[in-house]
């Protein structure tokens, strides 16, 4: 495994020109340096994280995080959970299911509700595009979104960039396919524009009900054929399907999927011998990838993208509470 | 009820294109005149302080008889959709009807089919009786081309104009924008534009 040279913070703006965001709300709003100086951020907290027993910083010491999730999540939820708390944050989640949304609170009155609770860091994930948003503008601190609907998951995409860089020894110049449910994914949009952002080449592979209209407008080539749209590429970065896609609606069967779109040892010949093969998690193993690949050593960095996640989060948690903590040059 | 005549002076009015400083003359009810020269008895002035002085607006697509709303908008003349209720009987359209008064004319457009379900033809005819101008589909099409065909000859033979929602359901099932750039990047569930061409083509084809 390579590791990148980490530039150092000489190479970024100093103080909070580095990263001009009081949210992280998509990867749309962001410049390309800043997108580096996250993932650089990150490194860091990769070393410690793999320091052994005590992976402990406590500058965000005293600070109060909520996780409010209106949509069920275990990886993403878990991994905010744990970045804020090896920062030392207090953490606390609210589940839709437990919460007052169920009892039929508009949106804006349980973001006003958390607001008052005077958290100083929310992380939001909602299962309407603009969602999060719309909460950030309510609220005073600053929002991080952890997926809205099919719209954004930035630290997603950030995750993903840092495990290529790590795994390739950079994250520009590289063919990378994005294949799958792209229509319904904010992991493909998020990752669509970090990518294309930082130069490399970005394919969409899908079928056409599942690919999104204008998809040329974002600077990607589109393909249908599989074989075609992962020929030579460094990374094949495959989506997650939804159950609720394959019953006809937008797919014949599970069945065909795979035959046609399923990521197979042989399929994956067409991609470059030391092409990296990327998932969002959860797999559907069987459907859009087949176990041997997802479960190679070499190949897939599966395991590597969630290590990376908390990582990556660490550094967002920092980074965005700089100004709430008096960092000097942050304000 | 005697009116007054009202001279309206020191108004900018909107007439053709552009708004022009002047004053107007209202008789028993109606516009008498612009810029009048003379004045009848016992005319009552409303000095207007430079504001705007316009016809009133007519919507010809309201929701619900929301006479706030109509007064801070200037309009003055509603076309009522069916939708809410639904207008899809005589005594509903009459009571819609009487909305408006005594400050606005609330004119309901009566429910083509019951319940607005798309499958049975509604009472056109009592309701017009009751007071509809025209009837219409209310926010969703009927999709089935034979109901809608039924419809089309029922309310041309009562006179009945027959507005339609012009969107194919199974094109923009879930859909908040139209197909683009736009919506693929902000993430939200789109239609193609065609979907409101199909379903204009598919109703023309059946009143030809």
């Amino acid at each position: 495994m390579t590791t990148s040279t980490i530039r150092p913070a000489s190479d970024y703006p100093p103080g909070g020109d580095a990263f001009r965001h009081r949210h992280l709300i998509g990867i749309a709003q962001l410049t390309p340096w800043e997108i580096s100086y996250v993932l650089d951020a990150a490194e860091e907290w990769v070393d410690l994280n793999r320091s052994g027993a005590a992976k402990h910083d406590d500058r965000l010491a005293g600070l109060t995080i909520i996780n409010a999730f209106f949509e069920n999540s275990t990886r993403t939820l878990l991994s905010f959970e744990i970045a804020g708390k090896r920062l030392g944050a207090d953490v606390v989640n609210m589940h839709a299911a437990q919460s007052s949304v169920k009892k039929g609170e508009t949106l804006i009155d349980t973001a006003m509700t958390l607001n008052a609770m005077r958290a100083d860091a929310m992380v939001i994930r909602h299962g309407s595009s603009g969602a999060v948003q719309l909460i950030a503008d309510k609220v005073d601190c600053p929002v991080l979104n952890a997926g809205d609907g099919r719209h954004e998951h930035p630290t997603q995409a950030l995750l993903d960039a840092l495990t290529i860089r790590r795994r390739l020894g950079r994250v520009e110049g590289l063919t990378i396919a994005i294949c799958g449910d792209v229509l319904h994914s904010r992991v493909a949009r998020s990752n669509i524009l970090a990518l294309t952002l930082l130069g490399n080449e970005v394919r969409v592979v899908a079928p056409p009900t599942l690919t999104p209209p204008a998809m040329e407008r974002m600077h990607v080539r589109v393909f249908t054929d599989m074989d075609e749209g992962i020929k030579n590429a460094d990374v094949v970065m495959m989506l997650r399907l939804q159950n609720e896609r394959m019953d006809g609606a937008y797919l014949p069967s599970a069945r065909e999927y795979h035959a046609l779109y399923g990521l197979t040892p042989k399929r994956l010949e067409k991609a470059k011998p030391d092409a990296i093969v990327m998932h969002p998690g959860p797999m559907n193993r069987g459907v859009e990838i087949d176990s041997s690949v997802a479960d190679d050593p070499v190949r897939s960095t599966i395991t590597e993208q969630v290590e990376m996640g908390v990582a990556v989060r660490m550094a967002c948690l920092d980074i965005l509470t700089r100004r709430k903590r008096g960092v000097v040059g942050w304000n | 009820m005697e009116l007054k005549p009202l001279h309206i002076t020191n108004a900018q009015l909107i007439d053709n294109d552009t708004p022009r400083p002047g004053s107007l003359l209202v008789t028993g009810g109606r516009i008498a005149a612009i810029d009048p020269t003379e004045l009848p008895d016992g005319t009552e002035t409303v000095d207007a302080k430079g504001q705007w002085l316009a016809p009133g607006i007519i919507d010809l697509g309201v929701f619900a008889t929301d006479k706030p709303a109509f007064h801070f908008g200037g309009i003055t003349r509603a076309a009522l959709m069916p939708d809410n209720g639904p207008l899809d009987g005589a005594g509903l359209v009459e009571r819609a009807a009487k909305g408006g008064k005594p400050d606005l004319w609330v004119h309901p457009l009566a429910a083509a089919t019951k319940r607005l379900e798309g499958k049975e033809l509604a009472e056109i005819g009592l309701m017009k009786q009751a007071g509809a101008r025209a009837i219409a589909t209310g926010r969703a099409r009927i999709a089935d081309s034979g109901v809608m065909r039924r419809v089309l000859t029922y309310a041309a033979s009562l006179g009945l104009v027959t507005i339609i929602h012009a969107e194919d359901e199974g094109l923009t099932a879930g859909a908040v924008a139209t197909d683009g750039e736009m919506a693929t990047r902000l993430g939200l569930a789109s239609a193609p534009a065609i979907a409101e061409a199909i379903a204009i083509a598919r109703d023309l084809a059946l009143v030809e």
